[in-house]
């Protein structure tokens, strides 16, 4: 950058007084998460709980090693770099299915869910937003079903649609668009009466300013209803696959905990935790490329 | 001249609030806007002189009344009429010289033209080296500038400008009354121009309006001409501390400070 009070970011503010929560907490985290850790490990090792209760860390990940058949795989591998002659590790997994067969299944389900919620959320909410024709006929339903937890209306999905995938991807569905609609209409408010009054001064039709400017503006905060809406999504999929899903996290640590094998049950948190992370993670960097400008105007 | 924008017997009522009757904000307006000219209209607050802007610019239909551009009635807001606002309104999504080319690729003009056509009013507005910059980077000053450049873009019959300096410190505000007039004086748009400032109108104007509000209407009248001293001098400050520029200040301080004490209840 050519001048410093044009280049990209602000130094890092000073420690400056009275600030809120001013400061890094950066390496807090990372105590904190050590301290969890070590507390989990020292607790087990020590053999304060029982293993049903609280398996140790060892145990849950050899059940990974297990369930995600590393070895055969790795096996595999080295049997095609032909280091090895044959395969003789055993790929058992659980529940008929291995860990990454599991969670494909769920990513699936919760995507292909999330995706179906995105396009249709989407054009509703700015609809919503922008006559208010669509929000009188919207806005009921769409206020009517939010609040009920998706486990009550699970039996009438399975009435509906049977025990097959369209009833689990119909829940996720419904998890998943309040909130992309109600951000979305939200986000059309985030328009300024100016920005849409200087597109007409400049020609533009309604289709135009629709399309050029109030979904432009309303972007950051269908972002944010992305966001809310998968993490619905993730809350929403063990309770679609507690009906007659053959594979699936949901599955999984539904099945595990039937048996008692809280080290599956555990994992299974971990990895449903871990995709939803990395999700969010992934999310909140397309933020930063797509909706720089937010919260800057 | 020809009339570029007529209004005859403009009003404007608007419907109460909290049943304390309605609100007549514009009253029997006859105006004519006519070629190169840069018409500032002053006035307390809640005169209508936004109204006024609104009406003319498309955005609010008058009660009664008609308005008409170059003899077609005025239905909505158009292309012929270029606005400039107090908050910027530019769109941060899209970096300066894309803010500015934007009317243009409303009208599907392709994208060597109108980045040509962005380039020129840039320029003209002296921010050719800011063409790429996100606009949320840029001063209040420089935004609006943007403003003004992405109104020229569009190439109107008339710029309206709803206070557009109101926002800026007093140095900028000095640095952007010059610059407006000499944009004015290159591309001679009509130019109706809303602002608080007495001395901002008197020296800008080549016709200052006051207005006067309960009900919002036109009370004075004055050619000026103090815009010409600066073009022949370059000297605005010159101008602004000549006696007679004081005194045409203080007459019309008089005027509006007069309405003021008139409506206290006492």
């Amino acid at each position: 950058m050519k001048l410093g009070i044009f280049s990209r970011r602000k130094p890092e503010a000073v420690d400056q007084f009275g600030v809120p929560g001013r400061g890094n907490s950066t390496a807090i985290s990372a105590a904190t998460i050590v301290l969890i850790l070590g507390g989990w490990w020292v607790a087990t090792q020590l053999e304060l709980v029982r293993p049903l209760f609280l398996p140790s860390p060892e145990m849950v990940i050899s059940k990974f090693n297990k369930i995600a058949c590393t070895d055969y795989y790795f096996e595999h591998l080295l049997v095609v770099l032909g280091a090895r002659a044959e395969v003789t590790a055993k790929c058992f997994g659980f529940s008929e299915h291995t860990l990454h067969e599991h969670i494909l299944w769920s990513l699936y389900r919760v995507f292909g869910s999330f995706f179906l919620a995105v396009v249709t959320a989407v054009p509703i909410g700015v609809a919503m937003g922008m006559s208010r024709y669509a929000r009188g006929v919207f806005d009921p339903p769409i206020e009517f079903y939010r609040p009920i937890p998706p486990l009550a209306y699970l039996p009438l999905t399975i009435i509906w649609f049977g025990i097959g995938e369209s009833g689990k991807f119909f829940l996720i569905y419904l998890a998943c668009f309040a909130p992309i609609a109600i951000n979305a209409r939200a986000g059309v408010r985030s328009v300024s009466v100016e920005q849409i009054h200087a597109a007409y001064s400049m020609g533009a039709t309604s289709g135009q300013v629709i399309r050029q400017v109030v979904i432009k503006a309303a972007l950051p905060e269908i972002l944010t209803g992305m966001r809310v809406a998968i993490a619905f999504g993730w809350t929403t999929l063990v309770a679609a696959e507690m009906v007659a899903a053959k594979a699936g996290i949901g599955v999984m640590v539904l099945n595990a905990a039937r048996f008692l094998a809280t080290d599956i049950v555990f994992l299974g948190i971990v990895v449903i935790g871990a995709v939803a992370f990395v999700f969010d993670f992934i999310m909140r960097r397309i933020e930063g490329t797509l909706v720089p400008w937010k919260g800057k105007v | 001249m020809t009339a570029v924008i007529s209004l005859n017997q403009v009003a404007m009522v608007f419907p109460s609030l909290q049943g304390l009757g309605s609100v007549q904000a514009l009253e029997d307006i006859n105006f004519e806007f006519r070629d190169n000219e840069f018409v500032v209209a002053l006035g307390a607050s809640g005169c209508g002189k936004t109204t006024l802007l609104n009406v003319i610019a498309g955005f609010l239909p008058p009660t009664s009344g008609d308005i008409k551009h170059k003899g077609e009635p005025v239905t909505g807001p158009g292309r012929d009429r270029g606005v400039v606002f107090q908050k910027h309104a530019l769109l941060p999504w899209l970096n300066v010289i894309e803010n500015t080319g934007f009317g243009l690729k409303l009208q599907g003009v392709a994208g060597a033209e109108r980045r040509a056509r962005a380039m020129e009013n840039l320029a003209l507005v002296g921010l050719s080296d800011f063409e790429n910059y996100p606009i949320y980077q840029l001063s209040g000053g420089m935004q609006q500038r943007v403003g003004l450049a992405r109104a020229l873009t569009c190439d109107p019959d008339m710029l309206l400008m709803d206070e557009p300096l109101g926002a800026l410190d007093a140095f900028t505000r000095e640095n952007m009354q010059e610059l407006i007039l000499d944009v004015w004086r290159k591309t001679r748009k009509v130019v109706f121009f809303i602002t608080h400032s007495v001395e901002e109108a008197l020296f800008m104007a080549t016709r200052l309006i006051v207005m006067s509000p309960r009900p919002g209407r036109i009370t004075h009248e004055y050619e000026l001409d103090f815009y010409q001293r600066y073009f022949d001098t370059g000297n605005a400050r010159q101008v602004k501390s000549s006696p007679d520029f004081i005194t045409m200040r203080e007459e019309i301080l008089s005027i509006i400070y007069g309405e003021e004490v008139q409506e206290q209840p006492l």
